[in-house]
């Protein structure tokens, strides 16, 4: 699913973020990135999930060479094949709940971007649904909990069944508890739908949950043993 | 940029942003609104000086004659009028629609009138005109056209006549048959002349145009109230007022070219009955009066009312003048816009990176910057529109009253044209869009990766 090979990136001749990382990612893997703060873990989300073009090195993800990718292609690709998740949730306040999961289809061209509009909101409540706030769908975030919040911010990553969930910190904002359910829903996805999932993450939780643990210092990915269940290695 | 994506999130934004976006847009109405009431207000007038007061869509054209100054008095050297092969080559100038000639009654007239309304009747001495009934059809119609149609062989009285006729009475010439009226024009100039200076001379009351219509006057052609000598021989003509209108001679009688011509051969010689004394040229356009000047003033004649293109060029002037208010205020409003949308794209930098993430193109967010910004043209535009057609009829209301007594008093000063209309709502527009492009553009170009990346 994805493959990063000898990708670097510099934002000036003082500050190199990433320096020459591979990555092999395979489809339904859910693989957790850690590392300090500051140490890159956006910055190679960023990459890998098409939004950022300045780096070096090869970036393959779901069958695209991204720097063979223009503007239009890589938005194209961004909306079908990522959903991005974050961790200040980015809904937008004055829609509704199922408005803001509904939103990538208005990027959606093709066959998806001509469907109407009782289409979209079928599968937005679908998406909803997935994430237990079908009950929620006429509601401003605004009245929403941060764990809710994100649970929205999943379900409009998951509308357009894109094969690659990109989460930045997804728990970074919410309690322990908010936090292992965001965890637990993570697996869940990616179990149900076979989804890949990418999480940058300082939460023990989502470790837990991850087949993979790879740290990231000095601009490098490591490989890190995976915790266990109960809290220990 | 797709145009769907583009109008869905400027709808979104409309709907959001509505009251920072209409604070934008006042800007822009004001703006429309005093561009096109100035405008209108310059059309408006255009018409009325040049439709009415110096119509520059019809042009008077006469011969130029050269003369001689001899101690206070010019004497003739050559003639000074039109003949028919004159008038053929005037029609033939492109860009003339139509020409109608005009022709002075050479011999003078004297006409009474009034004895039923004034007491006793006002006798004056008149210059009498002859006009194409066509130059008048579309102020009068077919009341101002010579019908001819059977009358009673013989009569008593006017009663014997009919409605449009009247008996000429014993004593005179062609006594106990009926004739017909003679239809005639007189200018609102005449009867501001009564109104306003004459009857106070006479102590005589105020005439109500309206009112006056219908009625008749005796004509005498070939009597002199100033002239001792005149012809022997007098006509006796009736003549029946069927309107007024500002083609007609300013201070006279207007009559149908035919009477006149009739007359001028009665009393003059038959080539009097082929002079005309100036011809009216209907032009295609207003715009094409440049070049049928040129083209008179080749055949060696000369356009009378230079006035009219004085004004024209004083109009033109100062609607040009006007759209530069409006365009240095549009040019403001634009500012204003940008300032407004520069500011809103600013604030907006997550939601756009958030939008970027999802898939929205470079395109579809300057796109959808760019409706939101026409969207708020064509709000400021139709704003504007209404504001100036509302000011224009204000402005009309309150005309009534100030220029009750002008002779040319058109129903509006304004002409609100579709194309005004029209231009109106695309200045708006195309000056809101041109304000919000360097904010579209930011917007576009802001890496989406800087923006998202922390809490």
């Amino acid at each position: 699913m994805i493959h990063l090979r000898s990708v670097a990136r510099t934002f000036d001749p003082q500050r190199q973020v990433l320096r020459g990382v591979d990555l092999d990612v395979d489809a339904g893997e859910l693989v957790a990135i850690t590392g300090r703060s500051g140490a890159g873990k956006t910055t190679l989300l960023n990459v890998i999930g098409g939004l950022d073009s300045g780096y070096q090195g090869s970036v393959e993800v779901a069958g695209r060479r991204l720097s063979e990718l223009g503007d239009r292609q890589l938005s194209a690709f961004r909306n079908r094949s990522v959903g991005f998740v974050f961790q200040a949730y980015n809904l937008l306040e004055q829609l509704t709940v199922s408005e803001n999961v509904a939103l990538p289809s208005v990027f959606a061209g093709g066959s998806h971007g001509r469907e109407g509009r009782e289409e979209v909101r079928r599968r937005a409540l679908e998406s909803l649904a997935a994430v237990g706030l079908d009950g929620r769908a006429n509601d401003r975030p605004a009245v929403l909990s941060g764990g809710e919040r994100q649970r929205v911010a999943i379900a409009r990553a998951l509308l357009q069944r894109t094969p690659l969930l990109l989460c930045d910190e997804p728990t970074g904002n919410l309690d322990e508890a908010t936090g292992a359910q965001i965890a637990e829903l993570l697996r869940e996805v990616r179990e149900r739908r076979g989804v890949t999932v990418v999480v940058a993450t300082h939460d023990a939780a989502i470790r837990r949950l991850a087949g993979r643990v790879l740290e990231l210092r000095d601009g490098a990915l490591a490989e890190r043993e995976p915790e266990l269940p109960g809290g220990g290695r | 940029m797709s145009l769907r994506p583009s109008l869905r999130l400027a709808l979104l934004e409309l709907r959001r942003g509505w009251r920072r976006l209409a604070a934008a847009g006042i800007g822009i109405a004001l703006a429309v609104a005093s561009l096109v009431f100035l405008l209108a207000l310059g059309l408006g007038l255009r018409a009325t000086l040049l439709g009415e007061v110096l119509p520059l869509d019809r042009l008077e054209v006469a011969r130029e004659a050269t003369s001689l100054d001899l101690f206070g008095v010019r004497l003739p050297l050559g003639g000074d009028t039109l003949d028919s092969a004159a008038i053929e080559r005037l029609q033939q100038i492109p860009g003339v629609r139509r020409v109608f000639p005009k022709m002075k009654l050479t011999v003078p007239a004297v006409a009474s009138a009034g004895g039923w309304l004034l007491g006793s009747a006002l006798q004056t001495e008149l210059v009498v005109d002859g006009i194409d009934p066509g130059l008048v059809a579309d102020e009068v119609g077919a009341a101002f056209q010579v019908t001819a149609r059977a009358l009673p062989a013989a009569c008593a009285d006017d009663r014997d006549c009919g409605d449009d006729a009247w008996c000429v009475p014993a004593g005179g010439p062609g006594a106990g048959s009926c004739r017909p009226y003679v239809p005639a024009l007189v200018s609102h100039h005449l009867l501001e002349l009564y109104n306003g200076s004459l009857r106070r001379v006479y102590h005589l009351p105020q005439l109500n145009p309206d009112k006056l219509i219908g009625a008749t006057a005796e004509l005498t052609v070939g009597a002199s109230m100033v002239r001792g000598d005149a012809w022997g021989v007098a006509a006796q003509e009736r003549v029946r007022l069927v309107g007024f209108s500002d083609r007609a001679i300013a201070f006279g009688l207007t009559l149908p070219l035919e009477v006149v011509r009739d007359l001028n051969a009665r009393f003059s010689s038959s080539p009097a009955a082929d002079a005309f004394h100036s011809a009216v040229l209907q032009l295609e356009s207003p715009g094409s009066g440049a070049a049928v000047i040129a083209a008179v003033e080749e055949l060696g004649l000369a356009v009378t009312d230079r006035g009219a293109r004085r004004t024209a060029g004083l109009l033109a002037l100062l609607m040009a003048i006007a759209a530069l208010v409006g365009a240095a205020v549009l040019a403001v409003a634009a500012t204003a816009v940008a300032h407004a949308f520069f500011i809103g794209v600013s604030g907006r930098r997550r939601e756009i990176a958030v939008l970027r993430a999802i898939g929205a193109t470079r395109g579809d967010i300057r796109g959808s910057v760019v409706t939101e910004a026409a969207a708020v043209g064509l709000a400021a535009g139709v704003l504007g529109v209404a504001a100036a057609a509302a000011g224009a009829l204000l402005v009309d209301r309150l005309a009534v009253s100030w220029i009750a007594d002008l002779p040319y008093r058109p129903d509006s000063l304004f002409r609100i044209e579709p194309w005004l209309v029209a231009g109106g709502l695309a200045v708006a527009i195309v000056a809101a869009v041109l304000g919000a492009l360097p904010g579209a553009r930011r917007s576009a170009a802001r890496d989406p990766a800087d923006t998202l990346s922390g809490p």
